[in-house]
């Protein structure tokens, strides 16, 4: 059995069961009864926590809140509504290769598709001594920056629409 | 059990109506938050609208990283934290070493004006009253964890302390609570 008195720390962990009190503690409390009524204090408070009810908030305040955020409106929307960026420009690649392959045909877009494999393949540095004259010969790039280019632009532009045509018709929802 | 995604995806979409179920869930947690932490009577419903527009304002970036009623919370405390800045209160957190009952930044609160028993005072009264007395944080922090049965984690979101500060707040709170109520009442007449 211990000597000293139980911490009141210990007292609260074991009421908030938190801690299982150990032999010796509980041989402890058998013989003290300062720290039984130690124990019997904290025990009555923590009942009497369950059943404290501070005042209410009036029984219009809801209504009051309700009238203050008609001219409100939640700000982050936007963030929600717009596309994830990574969607964007997935979208990029699949609509440039997509015109591409409508404007030069498939099999151009196969062989460039090739070529481009062959360039990774052989290495960065020949790539670069190569990619003019693979470019040349095919005359595809000037082409497929400028599809490219066009295809992002694009797809900016519809997105930035969007989003106007979305807060002009939530700003005519408030006024309305 | 409420669905707050439902809900929250409900108001995003432009139904602001369904809004009233949270202010409705959610007045009695904020109300507890403010209620503590500020001195003022006369400003603490205007405090809690405040709050409730913030939480109206900043639905969309909520993630459900956590749940709803802690996002309120920290939305509620950080609000409280706002307003006695800007009124240059100092938050008492309980834990400085003081004469008992100097509180100057808060002593013309009503909320600390000595107040004594009255016949017809129940328990629940009694210690609601000794509640009030409490610094705010520790007060806040007890009211959150047994009123609102929020866990030391929840609160440690809240308040944006470690777990073990806001443990040593809460037994401190306790322990207070019940030497004041010791101190003051016989216990078993309570």
């Amino acid at each position: 059995m211990i000597s000293e008195h139980l911490s009141e720390d210990l007292i609260q962990e074991f009421l908030d069961e938190r801690a299982v009190l150990p032999a010796d503690a509980r041989a402890h409390l058998l013989e003290c009864s300062e720290c039984r009524e130690t124990l019997g204090t904290y025990r009555e408070l923590f009942a009497s926590l369950d059943t404290v009810r501070f005042p209410e908030l009036p029984a219009n305040f809801t209504d009051r809140i309700m009238e203050q955020v008609e001219t409100a409106r939640p700000l982050s929307v936007r963030s929600q509504e717009t596309v994830p960026q990574w969607l964007w420009i997935g979208a990029t690649v699949v609509g440039a290769v997509a015109v591409s392959a409508v404007v030069m045909g498939p099999a151009a877009l196969q062989n460039l598709l090739a070529q481009f494999t062959e360039l990774w393949s052989s290495g960065v540095s020949s790539a670069r001594t190569d990619i003019s004259t693979y470019a040349a010969d095919f005359n595809l790039k000037p082409m497929t920056a400028m599809l490219s280019a066009v295809t992002l632009g694009g797809i900016i532009i519809m997105d930035r629409l969007l989003v106007r045509v979305r807060r002009s018709r939530r700003f005519m929802s408030l006024m309305a | 059990m409420t669905d707050h995604r439902a809900i929250v995806e409900a108001i995003l979409a432009g139904k602001r109506e369904q809004f009233r179920l949270l202010v409705e869930e959610f007045q009695r947690l904020v109300s507890h938050i403010v209620f503590r932490m500020i001195p003022e009577s006369q400003d603490r419903e205007d405090i809690c609208q405040e709050v409730f527009v913030k939480v109206y304002q900043n639905l969309g970036s909520f993630r459900f990283g956590s749940k709803l009623s802690t996002w309120v919370a920290q939305i509620a405390y950080n609000t409280c934290l706002t307003a006695l800045s800007r009124k240059q209160l100092i938050i008492d957190d309980g834990f400085a070493d003081r004469v008992e009952d100097s509180r100057p930044e808060w002593s013309a609160s009503e909320m600390w004006r000595p107040d004594y028993r009255h016949e017809s005072d129940d328990t629940a009264t009694i210690v609601r009253r000794e509640i009030d007395q409490l610094p705010p944080i520790p007060g806040t922090i007890l009211v959150l964890f047994h009123l609102e049965n929020m866990s030391l984690q929840q609160i440690a979101q809240v308040f944006t302390m470690p777990e073990g500060t806001i443990k040593s707040h809460l037994f401190r709170a306790r322990k207070m609570l019940k030497e004041r109520l010791t101190a003051k009442y016989q216990w078993e007449e309570v």
